[in-house]
């Protein structure tokens, strides 16, 4: 090794030049990495990802909690090099990394929580086929496709390197996440409705939205009859419903925001029966909701409804005192978010719980370049 | 050779200074800071603190503050903040 700067602080350098089989070592030996075997951040490498960036270097997107330290351009290239990022990824995972540091998403406390929640990444739109991302088979571990895995990897280690939570320093997470190594998803293109992210109010080709959630819990279709029931897309929905609101999901007892994924052939089924992502979105609304005296318990087991038992995050339109209140998971219908990926072979839906009400909440941005040209004015939400 | 570039960004050359630490028998005045309001599965906040109270009194403090913070996943306010900027030491808590 040559040429250490010493730049100070608590941690040590990276030094500034190494023989290429130096890497893996040193990559452990200052922490550099969550445990996974990484690439070197090259600097010829992270010139080219730069420059596919389309922006300066020292462009300083924000300050990355917990850390605070700041994510330039340059920095997040270095760790997307490291993931093994194409310069065709680093506008996703600039746009994601962008997403993430808005005030809504809160992400000082999605790193640090006890929650299983994580940083989910959704790419919809033109920018799915134009970097080859995968949207079937195995699509919640990246589906074997590199974009998939770098960029999601990516987002991973920028939290990591410059964001610098660390198990315990501070992160308090009590069981993890798998998803903590890398967490993104593509949308099916060419699917009944249109991009998830015109969903959110976001007219572009294409649009990155991060989302902090847990993983997906399977939805399968067992129980319904699918010879010749014309309903069976709704009694889908129903399932999916009951499926949401888990007594021991955060939906359940904090509302916020929480996500669906359904199989291309379950899209076509609903879509052939009339449902729009919206009418999805207003029936779950209204079927996944439990009650209220199933909800809080008293030690005894019956329902907790005294006024020392209310939970002072619902909003006013739930009456605390009735045990038959129905308290729906999410806000409102435009907090279920609905999404179109995985396998064609068989119709499912997979639910991802969310830190409820505490942040994480979607935020969905427009993917600059070529890729995100916009179809029409739109802004994110 | 390969030249690297540190994918930690610019490293903190100096760290902030702590606050001063009064020491148990110095202090007077002592906050409690609860990281949400209780409801029926905890924080068990309130109760400690009753405990801690009786042994910081013990120990010479007169003065007690207590603030709750709306939302545990955030910082406290600013108004929180500075109405225990005059504390000699604040304990921070949930007891779920």
């Amino acid at each position: 090794m040559q040429g250490a700067p010493g730049t100070g602080g608590d941690l040590v350098a990276c030094p500034s030049s190494i023989e290429p089989g130096e890497w893996p070592e040193l990559s452990y030996l200052l922490d550099l990495t969550d445990g996974l075997p990484t690439f070197p951040p090259e600097r010829s490498v992270v010139d080219r990802l730069v420059a596919g960036s389309g922006l300066p270097p020292g462009l300083a997107l924000g300050a990355v909690p917990p850390s605070g330290r700041v994510a330039t351009v340059e920095v997040v290239a270095a760790n997307a090099a490291m993931a093994g990022c194409l310069p065709e990824h680093l506008p996703v995972v600039v746009t994601a990394l962008q997403a993430m540091l808005e005030p809504r998403f809160n992400l000082d406390g999605v790193v640090a929580t006890t929650h299983p929640c994580w940083p989910l990444v959704i790419v919809s739109g033109r920018a799915v086929t134009e970097l080859a991302m995968a949207t079937a088979e195995s699509v919640f571990n990246g589906g074997g496709a590199r974009a998939n895995a770098a960029i999601g990897r990516a987002v991973r280690l920028v939290t990591w390197n410059v964001g610098g939570g660390r198990p315990r320093r501070p992160v308090q997470e009590v069981f993890g996440h798998p998803g903590r190594f890398a967490f993104c998803l593509a949308e099916t293109p060419g699917g009944p409705w249109p991009p998830f992210h015109e969903s959110r109010g976001v007219r572009a080709a294409s649009a990155v939205t991060v989302f902090a959630c847990e993983g997906p819990q399977s939805a399968a279709h067992w129980g319904v009859t699918t010879t010749g029931n014309p309903r069976v897309g709704r009694q889908w929905l129903e399932l999916y419903a009951d499926q949401m609101r888990a007594r021991g999901n955060s939906n359940t007892h904090t509302m916020g925001e929480i996500l669906l994924v359904v199989t291309p052939s379950v899209a076509r089924t609903l879509a052939a029966e009339g449902w729009t992502r919206e009418s999805v979105q207003e029936f779950l609304w209204e079927r996944a909701r439990r009650r209220l005296g199933d909800i809080r318990l008293t030690a005894d087991g019956g329902p907790a409804v005294g006024p020392g038992d209310r939970y002072g995050w619902w909003p006013a339109s739930i009456d605390q005192t009735d045990p038959d209140a129905q308290v729906p998971v999410a806000w409102s219908p435009g907090d279920i978010h609905v999404v179109v990926a995985g396998a064609d072979s068989i119709p499912w839906g997979v639910v991802c719980p969310s830190w409820g009400h505490l942040g994480g909440f979607a935020v969905t941005r427009p993917l600059s370049g070529n890729m995100g040209a916009a179809t029409d004015e739109g802004g994110a939400p | 050779m390969i030249e690297l570039v540190d994918p930690r960004g610019e490293l903190r050359a100096a760290s902030q200074a702590l606050a001063p630490r009064p020491g148990p028998a110095a202090a007077r005045r002592i906050g409690f800071l609860c990281n949400e309001p209780a409801h029926l599965s905890g924080p068990h906040f309130e109760p400690y603190t009753v405990v801690l109270e009786g042994a910081f009194r013990r120990l010479g403090v007169e003065r007690f503050d207590r603030e709750v913070k709306p939302v545990l996943s955030r910082p406290a306010d600013e108004a929180q903040l500075e109405r225990l900027a005059g504390c000699d030491g604040v304990v921070n808590g949930l007891a779920k």
